[in-house]
Protein backbone atom coordinates (compact mmCIF):
# COMPACT_ATOMS: atom_id res chain seq x y z
CA UNK A 1 0.00 0.00 0.00
CA UNK A 2 1.60 3.41 -0.87
CA UNK A 3 1.40 6.37 1.42
CA UNK A 4 -1.54 8.10 -0.09
CA UNK A 5 -3.62 4.76 -0.24
CA UNK A 6 -2.83 4.70 3.42
CA UNK A 7 -3.52 7.81 4.27
CA UNK A 8 -6.82 7.66 2.03
CA UNK A 9 -8.35 4.36 3.35
CA UNK A 10 -7.00 4.64 7.87
CA UNK A 11 -6.62 8.23 7.84
CA UNK A 12 -9.50 10.50 5.68
CA UNK A 13 -12.48 8.01 7.19
CA UNK A 14 -11.97 10.11 10.47
CA UNK A 15 -12.74 13.43 8.51
CA UNK A 16 -16.16 14.16 10.46
CA UNK A 17 -14.82 12.95 13.59
CA UNK A 18 -11.97 15.12 13.65
CA UNK A 19 -14.22 18.21 12.42
CA UNK A 20 -16.34 18.02 15.04
CA UNK A 21 -12.85 17.40 17.85
CA UNK A 22 -11.62 20.58 15.89
CA UNK A 23 -15.10 22.73 16.13
CA UNK A 24 -15.59 22.38 19.86
CA UNK A 25 -11.48 23.05 20.33
CA UNK A 26 -11.89 26.43 18.15
CA UNK A 27 -15.50 27.53 18.50
CA UNK A 28 -15.58 28.36 15.09
CA UNK A 29 -16.17 26.64 12.16
CA UNK A 30 -13.77 28.26 9.63
CA UNK A 31 -10.82 27.28 12.31
CA UNK A 32 -12.27 23.95 12.17
CA UNK A 33 -12.19 23.33 8.71
CA UNK A 34 -8.38 25.08 9.07
CA UNK A 35 -7.19 22.80 12.05
CA UNK A 36 -8.70 19.51 10.20
CA UNK A 37 -6.37 20.10 6.83
CA UNK A 38 -3.30 20.98 9.01
CA UNK A 39 -3.90 17.89 11.37
CA UNK A 40 -4.14 15.42 7.95
CA UNK A 41 -0.91 17.44 6.54
CA UNK A 42 0.75 16.73 9.60
CA UNK A 43 -0.24 13.13 9.54
CA UNK A 44 0.70 12.31 5.89
CA UNK A 45 4.46 13.97 6.84
CA UNK A 46 4.94 11.52 9.29
CA UNK A 47 2.62 8.58 7.80
CA UNK A 48 5.43 6.19 8.09
CA UNK A 49 5.63 6.48 11.71
CA UNK A 50 2.11 5.39 11.93
CA UNK A 51 1.52 1.38 11.83
CA UNK A 52 -1.52 0.17 9.90
CA UNK A 53 -4.12 -1.29 11.47
CA UNK A 54 -3.74 0.46 15.00
CA UNK A 55 -5.85 3.27 16.20
CA UNK A 56 -5.85 5.52 13.49
CA UNK A 57 -8.46 8.02 15.14
CA UNK A 58 -6.88 8.13 18.48
CA UNK A 59 -3.56 9.12 16.65
CA UNK A 60 -4.98 11.43 14.42
CA UNK A 61 -6.78 13.04 17.54
CA UNK A 62 -3.09 12.93 19.11
CA UNK A 63 -1.64 15.22 16.29
CA UNK A 64 -4.90 17.37 16.01
CA UNK A 65 -4.31 18.55 19.71
CA UNK A 66 -0.41 18.95 19.33
CA UNK A 67 -1.40 21.17 16.22
CA UNK A 68 -3.68 22.90 17.79
CA UNK A 69 -1.47 23.69 21.21
CA UNK A 70 1.55 24.02 19.06
CA UNK A 71 0.69 25.90 16.32
CA UNK A 72 -3.31 27.19 15.90
CA UNK A 73 -3.89 28.61 19.42
CA UNK A 74 -0.22 30.55 19.10
CA UNK A 75 -0.86 31.55 15.45
CA UNK A 76 -4.12 33.17 17.10
CA UNK A 77 -2.48 34.60 20.21
CA UNK A 78 -4.55 32.18 22.35
CA UNK A 79 -3.39 32.28 26.26
CA UNK A 80 -2.32 28.88 27.50
CA UNK A 81 -5.00 27.77 30.21
CA UNK A 82 -4.52 27.07 33.59
CA UNK A 83 -3.26 24.02 34.76
CA UNK A 84 -6.63 23.10 37.04
CA UNK A 85 -5.38 20.16 38.74
CA UNK A 86 -2.86 22.19 40.33
CA UNK A 87 -4.29 25.70 40.40
CA UNK A 88 -7.49 24.11 42.79
CA UNK A 89 -5.54 21.73 44.71
CA UNK A 90 -7.59 18.29 43.56
CA UNK A 91 -5.73 14.70 44.49
CA UNK A 92 -6.98 12.02 42.81
CA UNK A 93 -8.33 10.34 46.55
CA UNK A 94 -11.50 12.41 45.90
CA UNK A 95 -14.59 10.72 45.78
CA UNK A 96 -14.51 9.08 42.10
CA UNK A 97 -17.95 7.55 42.54
CA UNK A 98 -19.31 11.35 41.83
CA UNK A 99 -17.37 11.26 38.41
CA UNK A 100 -20.81 11.07 36.97
CA UNK A 101 -24.46 12.82 35.77
CA UNK A 102 -26.29 10.59 38.26
CA UNK A 103 -27.95 13.67 39.89
CA UNK A 104 -28.38 15.33 36.74
CA UNK A 105 -32.32 14.82 35.24
CA UNK A 106 -33.15 13.35 32.24
CA UNK A 107 -36.03 15.81 31.28
CA UNK A 108 -33.43 18.47 31.33
CA UNK A 109 -32.24 17.31 27.76
CA UNK A 110 -36.23 17.75 26.23
CA UNK A 111 -36.03 21.30 26.33
CA UNK A 112 -32.30 22.04 25.15
CA UNK A 113 -31.21 22.02 21.16
CA UNK A 114 -27.63 20.99 20.52
CA UNK A 115 -26.57 24.91 20.69
CA UNK A 116 -26.89 24.56 24.29
CA UNK A 117 -25.16 21.49 24.92
CA UNK A 118 -22.36 22.12 22.95
CA UNK A 119 -22.36 26.17 24.24
CA UNK A 120 -21.85 24.32 27.77
CA UNK A 121 -19.37 22.37 26.60
CA UNK A 122 -17.03 25.19 25.01
CA UNK A 123 -17.70 27.23 28.38
CA UNK A 124 -15.73 24.99 29.93
CA UNK A 125 -11.92 25.47 30.02
CA UNK A 126 -10.06 23.96 27.39
CA UNK A 127 -8.41 21.04 29.51
CA UNK A 128 -12.29 19.65 30.62
CA UNK A 129 -13.73 20.58 27.26
CA UNK A 130 -11.04 18.13 25.85
CA UNK A 131 -11.70 15.17 28.36
CA UNK A 132 -15.27 15.75 28.21
CA UNK A 133 -15.42 15.34 24.09
CA UNK A 134 -12.67 12.37 24.24
CA UNK A 135 -14.57 10.30 27.04
CA UNK A 136 -18.31 10.72 27.21
CA UNK A 137 -18.54 11.93 23.00
CA UNK A 138 -15.65 10.27 21.59
CA UNK A 139 -15.75 7.12 23.74
CA UNK A 140 -11.87 6.83 24.08
CA UNK A 141 -11.04 4.45 26.90
CA UNK A 142 -8.92 6.50 29.75
CA UNK A 143 -5.86 4.70 27.87
CA UNK A 144 -6.30 5.84 24.75
CA UNK A 145 -7.13 9.35 26.27
CA UNK A 146 -4.01 9.29 28.60
CA UNK A 147 -1.97 8.89 24.98
CA UNK A 148 -3.63 11.63 23.45
CA UNK A 149 -3.60 13.98 25.96
CA UNK A 150 0.06 12.69 27.04
CA UNK A 151 -0.89 12.85 30.42
CA UNK A 152 -0.91 9.80 33.15
CA UNK A 153 -4.47 7.70 33.49
CA UNK A 154 -4.56 9.10 36.98
CA UNK A 155 -4.88 12.74 35.97
CA UNK A 156 -7.66 11.61 33.61
CA UNK A 157 -9.65 10.07 36.16
CA UNK A 158 -9.48 13.06 38.47
CA UNK A 159 -9.73 15.70 35.32
CA UNK A 160 -12.62 13.90 33.67
CA UNK A 161 -14.34 14.06 37.36
CA UNK A 162 -14.09 17.87 37.79
CA UNK A 163 -15.11 18.19 34.14
CA UNK A 164 -18.48 16.26 34.38
CA UNK A 165 -19.62 18.00 37.68
CA UNK A 166 -18.74 21.52 36.17
CA UNK A 167 -20.74 20.26 32.99
CA UNK A 168 -23.49 18.65 35.09
CA UNK A 169 -23.32 22.88 36.94
CA UNK A 170 -23.79 24.22 33.66
CA UNK A 171 -26.77 22.11 32.27
CA UNK A 172 -27.98 22.27 35.77
CA UNK A 173 -28.09 26.00 35.90
CA UNK A 174 -29.37 26.15 32.07
CA UNK A 175 -32.43 24.17 32.92
CA UNK A 176 -33.01 26.51 36.18
CA UNK A 177 -33.28 29.82 34.31
CA UNK A 178 -35.89 27.99 31.41
CA UNK A 179 -38.04 26.90 34.25
CA UNK A 180 -37.82 23.09 33.80
CA UNK A 181 -40.72 21.78 35.46
CA UNK A 182 -40.70 18.29 37.17
CA UNK A 183 -43.13 15.62 34.82
CA UNK A 184 -44.48 13.93 37.73
CA UNK A 185 -46.37 17.39 38.39
CA UNK A 186 -45.40 19.40 40.97
CA UNK A 187 -43.24 22.03 39.63
CA UNK A 188 -39.36 22.77 40.74
CA UNK A 189 -37.21 25.26 40.61
CA UNK A 190 -34.28 22.55 40.02
CA UNK A 191 -33.54 19.94 37.59
CA UNK A 192 -31.68 18.16 40.11
CA UNK A 193 -34.12 14.64 41.85
CA UNK B 1 -48.20 -28.80 47.82
CA UNK B 2 -48.35 -24.88 47.32
CA UNK B 3 -51.17 -22.73 48.08
CA UNK B 4 -53.47 -22.06 45.41
CA UNK B 5 -52.84 -18.08 45.37
CA UNK B 6 -48.91 -19.27 44.34
CA UNK B 7 -49.85 -21.17 41.33
CA UNK B 8 -50.45 -20.11 38.37
CA UNK B 9 -50.90 -15.78 38.17
CA UNK B 10 -50.61 -16.40 42.07
CA UNK B 11 -46.85 -17.76 41.24
CA UNK B 12 -46.15 -14.48 39.28
CA UNK B 13 -47.30 -12.63 42.12
CA UNK B 14 -45.20 -14.58 44.50
CA UNK B 15 -42.34 -13.76 42.49
CA UNK B 16 -43.12 -10.56 42.22
CA UNK B 17 -43.51 -9.90 45.96
CA UNK B 18 -40.21 -12.18 46.60
CA UNK B 19 -38.60 -9.41 44.03
CA UNK B 20 -40.09 -6.59 46.46
CA UNK B 21 -39.18 -8.07 49.35
CA UNK B 22 -35.09 -8.60 48.07
CA UNK B 23 -34.87 -4.95 46.49
CA UNK B 24 -36.09 -3.66 50.05
CA UNK B 25 -33.54 -5.68 51.59
CA UNK B 26 -30.67 -4.31 49.10
CA UNK B 27 -32.00 -0.91 49.92
CA UNK B 28 -31.50 -1.13 53.73
CA UNK B 29 -28.10 -3.17 53.50
CA UNK B 30 -27.20 -0.73 50.88
CA UNK B 31 -25.50 1.76 52.84
CA UNK B 32 -24.25 5.52 51.12
CA UNK B 33 -20.56 3.65 51.04
CA UNK B 34 -22.01 0.68 49.45
CA UNK B 35 -24.21 2.78 46.98
CA UNK B 36 -20.69 5.05 45.90
CA UNK B 37 -18.99 2.44 45.27
CA UNK B 38 -22.10 1.19 43.14
CA UNK B 39 -21.69 4.62 41.23
CA UNK B 40 -17.81 4.13 41.10
CA UNK B 41 -17.98 0.64 39.59
CA UNK B 42 -21.05 2.11 37.15
CA UNK B 43 -18.81 5.49 35.83
CA UNK B 44 -15.68 2.15 35.21
CA UNK B 45 -18.29 0.08 33.44
CA UNK B 46 -19.75 2.51 31.12
CA UNK B 47 -15.82 3.84 30.43
CA UNK B 48 -14.76 0.81 29.38
CA UNK B 49 -12.45 0.52 32.94
CA UNK B 50 -13.60 -3.13 33.47
CA UNK B 51 -11.90 -5.86 31.81
CA UNK B 52 -14.35 -8.80 30.16
CA UNK B 53 -14.64 -10.83 33.16
CA UNK B 54 -15.52 -7.88 35.50
CA UNK B 55 -17.71 -6.79 33.19
CA UNK B 56 -20.16 -10.03 33.64
CA UNK B 57 -19.65 -10.01 37.55
CA UNK B 58 -20.83 -6.26 37.67
CA UNK B 59 -23.95 -7.00 35.21
CA UNK B 60 -24.54 -10.02 37.14
CA UNK B 61 -24.18 -8.35 41.16
CA UNK B 62 -27.05 -5.88 40.02
CA UNK B 63 -29.10 -8.28 38.51
CA UNK B 64 -31.10 -8.32 41.71
CA UNK B 65 -30.12 -4.33 42.21
CA UNK B 66 -33.25 -2.19 40.61
CA UNK B 67 -31.63 0.87 42.01
CA UNK B 68 -28.42 0.10 40.69
CA UNK B 69 -30.23 -0.78 37.62
CA UNK B 70 -32.26 2.63 37.27
CA UNK B 71 -28.70 4.68 38.35
CA UNK B 72 -27.05 2.50 34.97
CA UNK B 73 -30.20 3.12 32.76
CA UNK B 74 -29.92 6.89 33.84
CA UNK B 75 -25.96 7.26 33.90
CA UNK B 76 -26.08 5.62 29.88
CA UNK B 77 -28.91 8.02 28.76
CA UNK B 78 -27.66 11.23 29.97
CA UNK B 79 -24.53 10.00 27.60
CA UNK B 80 -26.49 9.36 24.80
CA UNK B 81 -27.91 12.25 25.03
CA UNK B 82 -25.60 14.53 25.67
CA UNK B 83 -23.83 12.74 21.80
CA UNK B 84 -27.46 13.30 20.46
CA UNK B 85 -27.62 17.12 21.04
CA UNK B 86 -23.78 17.83 20.21
CA UNK B 87 -23.07 20.07 17.59
CA UNK B 88 -21.97 18.77 14.86
CA UNK B 89 -21.14 21.06 11.89
CA UNK B 90 -21.13 19.99 8.51
CA UNK B 91 -17.69 19.07 6.94
CA UNK B 92 -17.63 20.42 3.73
CA UNK B 93 -18.43 18.27 0.69
CA UNK B 94 -15.48 19.15 -0.91
CA UNK B 95 -12.85 18.96 2.01
CA UNK B 96 -11.74 15.75 1.57
CA UNK B 97 -10.76 16.12 -2.04
CA UNK B 98 -8.85 20.02 -0.98
CA UNK B 99 -6.84 17.81 2.02
CA UNK B 100 -5.89 14.99 -0.81
CA UNK B 101 -5.24 17.59 -3.18
CA UNK B 102 -2.92 19.30 -0.69
CA UNK B 103 -0.89 16.48 0.05
CA UNK B 104 2.64 17.00 -1.32
CA UNK B 105 3.28 14.82 -4.61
Amino acid sequence: MTREEKFEVELLPHLEALHTFAFHMTGREEDAEDLVQDTYMKAFKFIDKYDQGTNAKAWLFKILKNVYINEFRRKNRRPKQVDYEDASGFHEGDDSALTSYYDLREDVFDNIMGDEVSEAIQSLPEEFRTIIFLCDIEDFSYDEISKILEIPVGTVRSRLFRARNMLKEKLKDYATTVGIRDRRGHSEDSAVD
Amino acid sequence: MPPRWASGTGGDILRILQLIKLTIANRGNMDKNTFSDFRSKINSYLDHEMSPEDQNNFLQQIKAMPDVQDELRHERLIRSKLRENLKRPMVAPDLADRIKNKLPR
